[in-house]
This record gives C-alpha cells, sequence and structure tokens, in this order.
C-alpha cells in the first residue's frame, strides 16, 4: 500500500504546481454555483410562497452549500481522461509492465487531485460551525465522511468503467458529457431528490446516483434518521461490490483482448 | 544454464477492422463490419541466453515490436509460448514484473512536469526497492550517463537525449535481468546516439543483463550486438551471429582501387559491378549502394574506383586487375550489413 501513498504524494506535488488551478477550481466549482443557485432558489420559494416540499429558502441555500461542495469532490474529470487516454494511446503499457495496479494508482490521484477542495471544504465547514452557521450532529458528523467517502470510490468506479469502453471506442468523450449532464439531476446535486414524485425517490434509492450527493448532504444536514442512513451506507456497499466485480470481469476481458497498438 | 528467454512457435494474429472506401463502404460497414486476420508474429522460435545483448532487426510492421510486446507480458500469443526468466508474461506476475523492464522508444514513461528525481522516487516505491540499493543505482546510473546535475531538472525543460537518458536510468533503477529495449536511439542526434549506445555496452558487460534490442540505426547493431535476430513479415529469418549476414546473404566484396593513371570504367565493369568512381578521392560519394550507383555514373574514366566483385574469385580478379592497370592502392573490405539487411527486405 506504500507505494500508492507514494502515487497520491506525487500526483499532489504536481498538483500543486498548478497553484492557480486550484484557486480557479475551488472559485470556479464552488462559490460561483453556490451564487448562482442561491439566486435561483430565492425566487422560485419567493413564487412558491416561501417553502417548496418543506424546504425553506435558509434550508435549500445549506442543502445547495453541502450538495455542491460534496459533488466536487466527487469529480473525476481529470482521472476519466487520462485513463481513457491511457488506454488508447497506449500508455497503459507503462503500467502493465511493472508491479503496480492501473484502477489503485489512478484512485490515488483522483484523490490526490480533490485533496484541495476536501481540505478548502473542511476549513469552510468548521469556520461555519464555529460561527453557528451549521450545526451538524457529531454522529451524523461521522456518517457524512463516512458516505462521502465511500461515495468518492463509487464515483471513480463508474468513471473508470466507462473510461475502459476506450479499449473499443475511438472517442469516449462524449461518454464523460452523457455522464456529467445526467448526474447534474441524478446526484442531487442542484435539485433535492426529495422534490421528485414519491415513485421516482424510492426508485433512486436503489440506484448508486444519489450517493454522490443528496445523500451525504443530508446526512450533514441532519435530516435523514439512522435507519435510513443505515439503508444507504448497505445500498453505497452492495454497488461498490457488484461494480468492482464488474471492473474486475471486464478488465480482465479487455486486457485478453488488448492490441497494445499505442506505439 | 537455462536459457533466460524461451519462444516456442509464437504467433499473433490480430483482427483488423476492413474499411471500404468511400461515403457508401463506411455506411456499409457500418451495419456489416467485416474483420480480417493479419498475421503479425508467424510461428516464431529462439532462445536468448543470460548476459546475452541481441539485435532484434527487421522491416516496419515486420513484428518486432509485436514480440517484444508479448515477451514483456502487454499482448497475449495467440498460440505458442513465451517463458521469460521462467514466466509466463502474461499472466503479468508481480515478482516477473519486478525482474524485467520495457522502454518504448516514443513513449515517455515518467512525470513531464516533474523533475526526474521525483519519478525515480515513485519507481522506488513501485519496484520496493530499498534505500541503499536505491541510491547506488542512481549513482552508477547518473554517472555513466553524465546526468548527474540534471536530476533535479523538470523533465519537459531536458533535450530529447537526456529524456531518453532519464528513461534508461528509470527502466534500470530496479536492477532488471531483462531489459527490452524499442528503438532507444530514435530521433536523437549522432553524439546522443552515441553515448546511449556506449551506456548500453558498458552496462551489459559490466551487470550481465540480458538485452533484446530493436533499432533503425544499423550502427547501434553493429556496435553493440554479437547476435541478431531478424524478422520479417513476422517470420523468423535469420538467427546468428552478425559476422554470419556476410557470408550466407551476400556473394560479394567490396574492391576499392586508386590508379596512377585514369582508366577506363568501361574495360574496369568487365571485373565486376562498379559502385563508386572519381577522380579525387575525395571525390568519391561513399555511396555504397550498388544499384543506385552504377546508374548515375557518367564518367568514361577515373582515377578512385569502388567494386563489388564475387567474393569466391577475389583473388583470381586482384590478381588480374593488378597485372593490367597500374594500381596505386587495393582494399579489400565486406560488404557493409547495413547494405545487406537493405537488399534483404528489398528483395522481398
Amino acid at each position: 500500500m506504500k507505494k500508492y501513498f507514494f502515487v497520491f504524494r506525487t500526483s499532489l506535488q504536481r498538483f500543486v504546481e498548478y497553484r492557480s488551478e486550484i484557486v480557479l477550481d475551488i472559485g470556479g466549482k464552488v462559490l460561483l454555483p453556490i451564487f448562482v443557485q442561491g439566486v435561483l432558489w430565492s425566487s422560485v420559494t419567493a413564487t412558491a410562497g416561501g417553502t417548496l416540499a418543506g424546504y425553506t429558502l435558509g434550508g435549500l441555500i445549506t442543502y445547495v452549500v453541502f450538495s455542491i461542495i460534496i459533488y466536487n469532490l466527487m469529480n473525476v474529470g481529470f482521472v476519466e481522461r487520462e485513463i481513457a487516454n491511457a488506454i488508447r494511446e497506449g500508455d497503459l503499457n507503462k503500467f502493465l509492465s511493472k508491479p503496480v495496479d492501473f484502477m489503485l494508482y489512478y484512485f490515488f490521484v483522483f484523490l490526490a487531485d480533490n485533496l484541495p477542495v476536501f481540505a478548502a471544504s473542511l476549513v469552510l465547514g468548521g469556520l461555519a460551525a464555529a460561527f453557528g452557521v451549521v450545526a451538524v450532529q457529531p454522529q451524523n458528523f461521522a456518517f457524512g465522511i463516512t458516505a462521502i467517502i465511500l461515495a468518492m470510490y463509487l464515483s471513480y468506479i463508474i468513471a473508470f468503467l466507462i473510461a475502459m469502453l476506450a479499449f473499443w471506442m475511438e472517442e469516449v468523450w462524449t461518454l464523460f458529457v452523457m455522464k456529467n449532464m445526467s448526474f447534474w439531476f441524478l446526484t442531487g446535486q442542484i435539485i433535492p431528490l426529495d422534490l421528485f414524485p414519491p415513485e421516482v425517490q424510492e426508485t433512486m434509492k436503489f440506484l448508486p446516483f444519489g450517493y454522490l450527493a443528496y445523500f451525504p448532504t443530508k446526512i450533514l444536514t441532519n435530516r435523514l434518521a439512522p435507519p435510513e442512513i443505515l439503508f444507504g451506507l448497505t445500498v453505497i456497499c452492495a454497488w461498490i461490490f457488484f461494480l468492482t466485480l464488474l471492473y474486475k470481469l471486464f478488465w480482465d476481458y479487455a486486457l485478453r483482448k488488448y492490441g497494445a497498438f499505442g506505439g | 544454464m537455462p536459457p533466460v528467454i524461451t519462444v516456442k512457435n509464437l504467433n499473433k494474429t490480430y483482427r483488423i477492422f476492413k474499411k471500404q472506401p468511400g461515403l457508401a463502404g463506411a455506411i456499409k460497414s457500418f451495419f456489416n463490419r467485416q474483420y480480417e486476420p493479419k498475421i503479425a508474429v508467424d510461428n516464431v522460435s529462439f532462445d536468448i541466453a543470460q548476459g546475452e545483448l541481441v539485435g532484434f532487426l527487421g522491416a516496419n510492421g515486420a513484428g518486432k515490436t509485436t514480440t517484444l510486446k508479448m515477451l514483456a507480458g502487454l499482448l497475449n500469443p495467440t498460440s505458442g509460448d513465451a517463458n521469460v526468466l521462467g514466466f509466463t508474461p502474461h499472466e503479468r506476475k508481480n515478482n516477473f514484473r519486478k525482474q524485467f523492464s520495457i522502454v518504448l522508444g516514443q513513449k515517455n514513461q515518467l512525470w513531464w512536469d516533474l523533475p526526474a528525481m521525483d519519478s525515480f522516487l515513485l519507481l522506488k516505491e513501485i519496484y520496493e526497492i530499498d534505500d541503499a540499493a536505491f541510491h547506488a543505482q542512481i549513482k552508477l546510473l547518473t554517472e555513466l550517463l553524465d546526468v548527474v546535475d540534471k536530476l533535479g531538472v523538470q523533465l519537459r525543460r531536458l533535450s530529447l537525449g537526456e529524456r531518453m537518458k532519464m528513461e534508461l536510468i528509470g527502466s534500470l533503477l530496479h536492477a532488471p535481468k531483462v531489459l527490452f529495449l524499442d528503438e532507444p536511439t530514435i530521433g536523437l542526434d549522432v553524439v546522443a546516439q552515441k553515448s546511449i549506445r556506449e551506456f548500453i555496452k558498458t552496462y551489459n558487460r559490466e551487470q550481465q543483463t540480458t538485452i533484446l534490442l530493436t533499432s533503425h540505426y544499423m550502427q547501434d547493431i553493429e556496435e553493440l550486438c554479437q547476435r541478431v535476430i531478424i524478422i520479417d513479415a513476422g517470420k523468423l529469418f535469420f538467427d546468428g551471429p552478425l559476422t554470419d549476414i556476410s557470408g550466407r546473404f551476400n556473394s560479394e566484396k567490396v574492391l576499392t582501387l586508386a590508379f596512377s593513371q585514369p582508366v577506363s570504367l568501361a574495360e574496369l565493369s568487365r571485373f565486376g559491378r562498379i559502385t563508386d568512381a572519381a577522380d579525387k578521392e575525395s571525390d568519391l560519394t561513399g555511396d555504397t549502394d550498388a544499384v543506385a550507383a552504377t546508374a548515375t555514373l557518367t564518367a568514361a574514366t577515373a582515377m578512385h574506383v569502388s567494386l563489388r566483385v564475387d567474393r569466391t574469385r577475389i583473388s583470381e580478379i586482384s590478381a588480374a586487375i593488378l597485372s593490367r592497370f597500374a594500381v596505386h592502392d587495393l582494399n579489400i573490405e565486406e560488404v557493409p550489413i547495413e547494405d545487406i539487411i537493405r537488399n534483404i527486405f528489398a528483395k522481398k
């Protein structure tokens, strides 16, 4: 495992070289969307007469702040492109010829890529708690962090499976765009999933998407009871198990067929 | 001692997507994809012993890289067996991967944005090299390649030659027992080529690392390899000492003559094929390509001439020329291996 810690460290070092990008990341992907959504929801709740499906404007803004920050931790934009490129251009060779696991390697690159946002959100959250803006129950904080870490892996393995289609397809980036567009809605990043009709909500409980933003947000805003939390964590673990198994089968098959054409 | 690399009846067939020309063809193949098999490696067998430095030759697309990739476990063979250090490469066991290295000349292994040393430290962890061995190896390799002061420089700020040296260091940190080098000198200037060549030679001699090398530069092969394997259209064409190539695939020798007075080329051409002729020695083109040179010779006489002569009649012909012309100097040489190999591939 030590080698993967080193992958993490070296990647982090590489990302820190691009300091301006980190600032842009936090500004463009966190602060700006929070502002835009705040404006949006204030006009929506104003026309709806103050509350919307049990959310006040304050409640909605708290939701949005959490969900946007959390969803940013699931951001696989950098690694999914790298993985697809490595497969298509033949850089995969340099991993296959070394005693290192390609999937785990990029998981740690992904963690390093998201560490600045993670650190920034912890600081933000700490400040918010210190000023009494949010009050997360300690038990929910523990559950919330667990849910976030599991969801990060879930987000990564979904991206990895899609990136693996590069074994067969010339261009997978359209798939990434489609994924990102649908995830905007399906994960509850923009609209809380409990604003959807009950049947949709029921279905979403068994699908992986809501666990990438909606679920951790609801935990951290103290809106879920312990049985609901435990049920959710079980569903995440089931998806993780299933998708990891799928990855194993798919990966072995792909490598047997792999042309190693690039170069 | 058993060989380090054993290849037996190795085959690789790719499935190539057959595209038909034009829009109609594109639409047709959209609904009905047709594939055709392409045999990249065809029943190849050879053994390589520990410490050997073997040159692997062949035209583009002959199957060299495909074979190397099968030996490195990057490709599964279609059929046949490959065994490297007692392992089946495509199983990609960690124990196997810790004992070999592959350098693909056109691919970077190291991180572009980081100094080479940072990449090396990561490789140290990946290969689980202990501190003492790591530092000793870094010292040895950077000194041999003369890049001690370049370790802290971002890779993208290094010259192409320096980058290749760093790639080589990266591939040798774990002191692999087997090294596959695919075009290690490609695109480099003459000086860098030479220093990389010398390094490979020294490293092989001192560490007894088994090296299989492909290169487009015959000079690499001539200076480094005693044994060559030639592969052509996927098939093994020749496997043996470099010096045997001359005897087996070439029936001629090069006879270079300097005369005291101009001689008629027409008369001289009765003894062999003239490949080069000039009045002053410095005007010789040095062109050894017999076919091309004969066509461009226009002068009727010359003072300096090179000709290709049947090797079995070399002494008889030399004697005849010496008795007939006023010869000032005479030199008999083997045809350059580069020419022979070029001709072998040209005939196909």
